[in-house]
């Protein structure tokens, strides 16, 4: 399965590879990934494989630093686990 | 001023008077203005032994640890304390040198990718290619290594920048520590509901207990509700030894009446843990019938092991706070109550070798009995003993690296408690394989005369990799005998420290006495046998009511 993230982080060193190994060790490796300058930021379409929620990954994206905003662009393929 | 010396001013002002490192040539500026700077630096022996050092210091001091190193393998040989302060989220701020930009990415001498070697283990990390930015950088790193879940950052020096000149160009001051936010509502009456329509509650407390700053409210969560409590390696301490309604530590070494009642349980109240492999044993059969509330502040952590069906996300001490209230659980509490009186630790053992648990047990008491007393554990059997057997009373006087594991963890780290809590007594438990790791630090010890106790529990092998050879691999041990260790009192006497050993039973009493009562550093070699195990043993994939006891 994949999902797809919308993704603004700012253009600093590093950023862009801080989020797509982000993406990779945690499981959702990416699949396609389209960055874009604007303004100070990069906005990044990102498309991962998933075999878990990709909330989880969001909310892992959410944390680093460079990041300011991320929104799940597709439905999650699967439901939240219990 | 050069770029250097705004990094001190900074330093200043951001409250730093201790840092620790080990200077080499891109970071040198930096040594030269730390030369008339207040700040104490702490030399170590080893930029291993100073990264540990930071995070002992910052742990037990409330502090962000500072630590200092130069390029390429002084950087490299902060990475395994790097990663042990992200994982056990840690606030450190750590300085490396690195080659001036007009060298980098040509494979200059001592250069390496530092930015790009830590990134999954840092909480944030900057490479400085503006001087002028230096100072609002330093400032950032700050507030970022110690709001919300704490952890390390990275500040990456190139040594053009640190000998540029250059003038705070902007206002740039410390910014304040803030408050993590408080949870919603929504999700505080969630979790308030199953609260109180649960029959059988446990509550399972971590690290993020105190380093939330929320001891006082999940004391007061635990006594007002009376719920049965276990704690995680990282959570030991968030209540006190002998709380009535604590049952111990959980998880792979953890007692039975704990693990117990976690598998029986109706309803998981997880307050600042994180449902790692080693607590849960096999996930799926993990408190099997339990609803879970998981208050936690990082919402990362929700749901990335077990989902939970009530998240309350936000600070800790208010979400506590917000539920607490009475339970009417008076069967299930007597239900624990005999289950933890059942299952009580012997501490008689047959033979006349030291038995370590007893030791420890007994060091701990005496300590304990003698004044305000920090532990530091090494990796291996002896930590596990010293979770299981120490008598914890607070969350900040208990320190084991848990997360990463890292063996050489014990006498660095009790350095930086030392020099953090100059009137504690520090005690550093070790085995033998780990402290070999780090022993160079005795010199650190013997340099700044602080008055550690450095115990060594040998059993002349790597123990717990020889106990899971034992027992999962037909005792087929493939290097983890050190029968050929060598003297450690002789050692020991080497760096000027004063040392003895103890190797019976009948010695115990007085060896804890000689240790508690030395006025400066001591060390004690205390050997026991090498097939002491550490039980009880949550087989790895198991479930934890399948716990081995014993052979």
């Amino acid at each position: 399965m994949t999902a797809d993230l919308s993704i603004a982080i700012t253009r600093t060193e590093g950023a862009l590879v801080r989020v797509l190994g982000l993406a990779e060790r945690r499981g959702f490796p990416p699949i396609a990934v389209d960055a874009r300058p604007h303004g100070d930021l990069f906005l990044i379409s990102l498309t991962v494989s998933a075999t878990r929620p990709i909330e989880l990954l969001a909310r892992q994206l959410s944390r680093l630093f460079d990041v300011q905003d991320v929104a799940i662009a597709a439905p999650a393929l699967c439901e939240v686990a219990k | 001023m050069n770029g250097a010396q705004l990094i001190t001013k900074a330093l200043v002002a951001e409250g730093v008077d201790i840092a620790f490192g080990y200077p080499g040539g891109a970071i040198l500026p930096l040594y030269d203005a730390l030369y008339d700077a207040p700040i104490t630096h702490i030399l170590a022996r080893h930029e291993q032994g100073a990264v540990f050092a930071a995070e002992g210091y910052a742990r037990a001091s409330g502090k962000v640890g500072v630590c200092i190193a130069t390029s390429g393998p002084g950087a490299t040989n902060l990475i395994t304390g790097i990663a042990d302060a992200y994982l056990d989220s840690v606030p450190l701020v750590c300085l490396t040198g690195q080659v001036p930009t007009s060298l980098m990415g040509a494979d200059a001498f001592q250069e390496v990718d530092m930015l790009g070697m830590t990134m999954p283990v840092v909480k944030h990390s900057f490479l400085v290619r503006d001087a002028s930015q230096l100072e609002r950088i330093i400032h950032q790193a700050f507030h970022i290594a110690r709001s919300g879940r704490p952890g390390p950052v990275l500040i990456d020096l190139p040594k053009d920048i640190l000998l540029s000149e250059v003038e705070a160009l902007l206002p740039a001051a410390p910014i304040p520590k803030m408050p993590s936010p408080p949870a919603t509502l929504p999700e505080l009456d969630r979790a308030r509901q199953l609260l109180h329509a649960a029959s059988r509650p446990v509550v399972y407390g971590g690290g993020g207990i105190f380093l939330g700053g929320a001891v006082d409210a999940f004391r007061a969560f635990v006594a007002t509700t009376c719920a049965p409590a276990v704690l995680t390696l990282k959570g030991l301490g968030a209540l006190p030894e002998g709380h009535p309604q604590l049952l111990g530590m959980l998880g792979m070494h953890g007692f039975k009446a704990p693990n117990l009642a976690v598998q029986e349980c109706d309803l998981l109240i997880a307050v600042g843990a994180r449902f790692d492999d080693r607590v849960t044993g096999k996930l799926e059969a993990f408190a099997p019938n339990a609803k879970v509330i998981h208050l936690d502040v990082d919402a990362a952590e929700v749901g990335k092991r077990r989902g939970p069906d009530a998240p309350v996300v936000g600070n800790l001490a208010h979400s506590l706070q917000t539920l607490t209230a009475p339970l009417k659980i008076a069967e299930w509490r007597a239900h624990c109550s005999s289950l933890r009186a059942d299952n009580e630790w012997s501490y008689d053992a047959p033979g006349e070798g030291v038995y370590a648990p007893r030791f420890l047990n007994a060091l701990s008491k005496e300590a304990n009995r003698r004044g305000e007393t920090i532990v530091t554990s090494d990796v291996g059997q002896h930590q596990m003993w010293v979770a299981q057997h120490w008598a914890h009373q607070r969350p900040e006087r208990h320190h084991s690296s848990g997360g990463l594991g890292s063996m050489g963890f014990g006498l660095p780290s009790a350095i930086g408690v030392a020099i953090g809590n100059p009137n504690a007594q520090v005690i550093s438990v070790n085995g033998d394989g780990g402290f070999q790791m780090n022993l160079q630090e005795l010199a650190t010890v013997l340099k700044y005369r602080l008055p550690i106790k450095i115990v060594i529990i040998d059993n002349a092998s790597l123990g717990m990799v020889r106990q899971w050879q034992e027992l999962f691999l037909n005792g087929r041990y493939s290097e983890t005998d050190m029968s050929d260790n060598p003297d450690f009192v002789r050692i020991a006497e080497a760096y000027g420290i004063p040392a003895f050993r103890c190797d019976t039973a009948a010695d115990e009493a007085a060896a804890i006495d000689r240790l508690l009562s030395a006025d400066g550093p001591i060390l004690a070699h205390v050997c026991i046998d090498p097939r002491a195990n550490v039980w009880p043993f949550v087989p790895p994939g198991g479930a934890n009511d399948q716990m081995l006891e014993g052979t």
